[in-house]
């Protein structure tokens, strides 16, 4: 760690805060910082400026609103809560919910949710609520069915556990079919790139050492006033993918930067704004504060691959990714953000004007975010059927040059489907089924010409489900199971997996 | 010129664009082409040939009973609704919706395709198809 973390060595909080009283602030949005440090270097630009803005706007899901509703008369002790739909948290008596943004309403499902509540509650709009409760000689209502205007309610706050990520992980797709995933609509054969953060106005990025980030940080919330309260979830400075936790008061924002969002296939969200001010406060602050687009870096993953460790295809910078293409696997590619830049730089705008009329002064944390986490997965703990326990591993293959009527006869012999056509060294080339191989014989053609070159292949660690999945996508009935070198280890079948489901009902 | 084509069960059997194609020697690009439970079908056609071409196309395809509208609008964006992210940018297959230099998003009639795949991606639902 380097001495003196959050050391003012060029200026103090009290000393920034009293030249913004005084409308002497120097403020400039880190886009506009960025430039000037380019042409006066970084010495010059770290006297000349106190204090530089950020801003982001994306679909953060990590995100929910505190409401209290007020007493109803006799009172209910709410357990079980509807917004327009929408399901909401009936675990904090009595007239106390969280709706989250991911929630989806259960009539309108992927269209409308917890985020769209949100946006309409800032909006000013009435919201019909629904609730439910066993009754209780305190609480004897069991029902309530009314509307509730956010002007009407005692607190509305937003409380997002994981908000404002320093940067994203970008994505494409490998596989040869269109996937929709919370990174939006991927075409196949890395057809395109969507990405999301806003690279050099990122307000983690732009203070990257966590020097100014903490408990206490006043910020632009939502077109309000909010707070920083902490690490957010799933926070990992060291990866440069730290997080915050924020909480602003609901009433006082503004519904163009809070927006409900739905990924098509994926769920329901909430767009947010969200900016952070950046005191400059000494050398190392203003050189993370300058950093450009070109020198902040993400990495490119592979979301064709249903699993939490996606294969990384490179490293790509902000800057690349903004220009609208970027080159993969010698393919020029098109690139295009899922978060708005045009919204970011209005954040940082407006933050910036607000200092510079002295209505938003600096707040210094009462404690630093962490410089330091280990981020853990999940493992599951309970037997969960796999591929290696299902698979045949005594294959029946064939060559390319085989006979069809030696094939056939295969086939028939041990009543099998399935048939992979390995190489020399027991590698996948091709498959065959019996129909492939009626086929050849009907219409007297080689085993070559028949084959699917293409294989659907799984791996022997894999989760049955995963692969049942991936069988019905495809629209087969088997798959040889290969190791890292496409070897062949096994084959799994829909058989297996019938077979699989009549052991566990027996 | 982008047309669209409505068939009646009483023509949906006949070759009707290959006929012309043959006749005419224009050439037609598919752009869309629906059928509806044998009792209607539509077809979007793109068009490029110089007017009097284009004039002999059309009355061949009046000939044949096939209802003819040309499209001149397709896509709406409503920019109430559009925060200018980008959603719908890349995944265009054929790269009719461009971002400007300050972000906002653009659209170009004569690209598109009607795909549909912007429709989809868009997280606000500011994406609309006429007609």
């Amino acid at each position: 760690m380097p001495e003196g973390v959050g050391r003012e060595t060029l200026r103090t909080y009290e000393e920034i805060n009293a030249k913004i009283k005084k409308g002497d602030a120097v403020v400039m949005t880190a886009d506009e910082f960025v430039d000037y440090t380019k042409t006066n270097g970084i010495k010059k630009a770290a006297r000349d400026v106190d204090v530089v803005t950020t801003g982001t706007f994306g679909i953060m899901c990590s995100s929910g609103a505190f409401l209290n509703f007020g007493h109803t008369e006799p009172p209910i002790r709410m357990n079980q809560i509807w917004l327009n739909d929408v399901p909401a948290y009936g675990g904090i008596a009595a007239v106390d919910t969280y709706i989250g943004a991911a929630a989806m309403s259960e009539i309108k499902g992927f269209d409308y949710g917890g985020g769209h509540v949100i946006e309409e509650l800032v909006s000013g709009r009435d919201i019909e609520l629904r609730a439910e409760s066993y009754g209780t000689d305190c609480y004897p209502r069991k029902f309530v069915e009314t509307t509730v205007n956010i002007n009407e309610m005692n607190q509305a706050v937003l409380l997002n556990p994981r908000n404002a990520y320093q940067r994203y992980d970008a994505a494409t797709n490998g596989t040869d079919q269109i996937i929709y995933t919370y990174m939006g609509t991927l075409l196949p054969k890395f057809g395109n790139i969507s990405y999301s953060g806003s690279g050099q106005l990122s307000p983690i990025y732009k203070d990257r050492g966590f020097e100014t980030l903490g408990t206490g940080t006043r910020i632009f919330l939502g077109g309000g006033i909010g707070y920083i309260i902490g690490e957010g979830t799933q926070h990992n400075p060291q990866s440069q993918l730290g997080t915050l936790m924020v909480r602003g008061d609901l009433k006082q924002m503004k519904p163009q930067y809070l927006r409900g969002a739905s990924v098509y296939r994926y769920g329901t969200s909430l767009y947010l704004g969200l900016g952070v001010p950046i005191p400059i406060i000494n050398m190392r602050v203003a050189k993370t504060a300058s950093l450009p687009d070109s020198q902040i870096f993400t990495e490119l993953l592979d979301y064709g691959a249903p699993s939490r460790s996606r294969p990384v295809l490179a490293k790509v910078s902000y800057a690349e990714l903004k220009s609208g293409t970027v080159r993969v696997k010698g393919k020029e590619t098109p690139s295009s953000p899922m978060s708005s830049f045009k919204q970011a730089m209005e954040i940082a705008e407006t933050l910036k004007s607000w200092i510079m009329k002295g209505k938003f002064t600096l707040s210094k944390p009462v404690e630093l975010l962490p410089r330091k986490r280990t981020i853990r997965p999940l493992e599951i703990r309970k037997h969960e059927p796999k591929v290696r326990d299902i698979m045949t591993a005594k294959v029946v293959t064939a060559r390319t040059t085989d006979d069809i009527g030696k094939v056939s006869n295969t086939l028939v012999k041990h009543s099998i489907d399935h048939m992979p056509i390995t190489d020399k060294k027991r590698r996948v080339i091709g498959i065959v089924t019996s129909w492939d191989i009626t086929k050849a014989v009907a219409q007297k053609k080689t085993l070559r010409e028949v084959m699917t070159r293409r294989v659907v292949t799984v791996r022997q660690g894999e989760s049955i489900d995963i692969v049942a999945r991936r069988l019905l996508q495809h629209n087969i009935s088997g798959a040889p199971v290969v190791d890292e070198n496409n070897k062949l280890i096994g084959i799994v079948t829909t058989d297996d997996m019938t077979k699989l489901l009549r052991r566990n009902i027996d | 010129m982008r047309l669209k084509l409505a068939f009646t069960p009483e023509n949906m059997d006949k070759p009707i664009l290959s006929d012309i194609i043959l006749k005419t020697k224009v050439p037609i690009n598919i752009l869309v082409a629906k059928i509806g439970t044998a009792t209607w079908g539509e077809i979007v056609i793109d068009v490029k040939a110089e007017e009097e071409k284009l004039k002999s196309v059309i009355t061949l395809l009046k000939k044949a009973h096939v209802e003819v509208s040309e499209i001149t609008h397709i896509l709406e964006i409503d920019y109430d609704k559009c925060v200018a992210c980008g959603a719908c940018v890349a995944p265009c297959p054929v790269k009719a919706i461009k971002q400007k230099p300050d972000w906002t998003i653009e659209f170009d009639e004569e690209k598109c395709i009607r795909c549909h795949i912007c429709v989809d991606a868009c997280p606000t639902h500011a994406i609309k198809f006429l007609g």
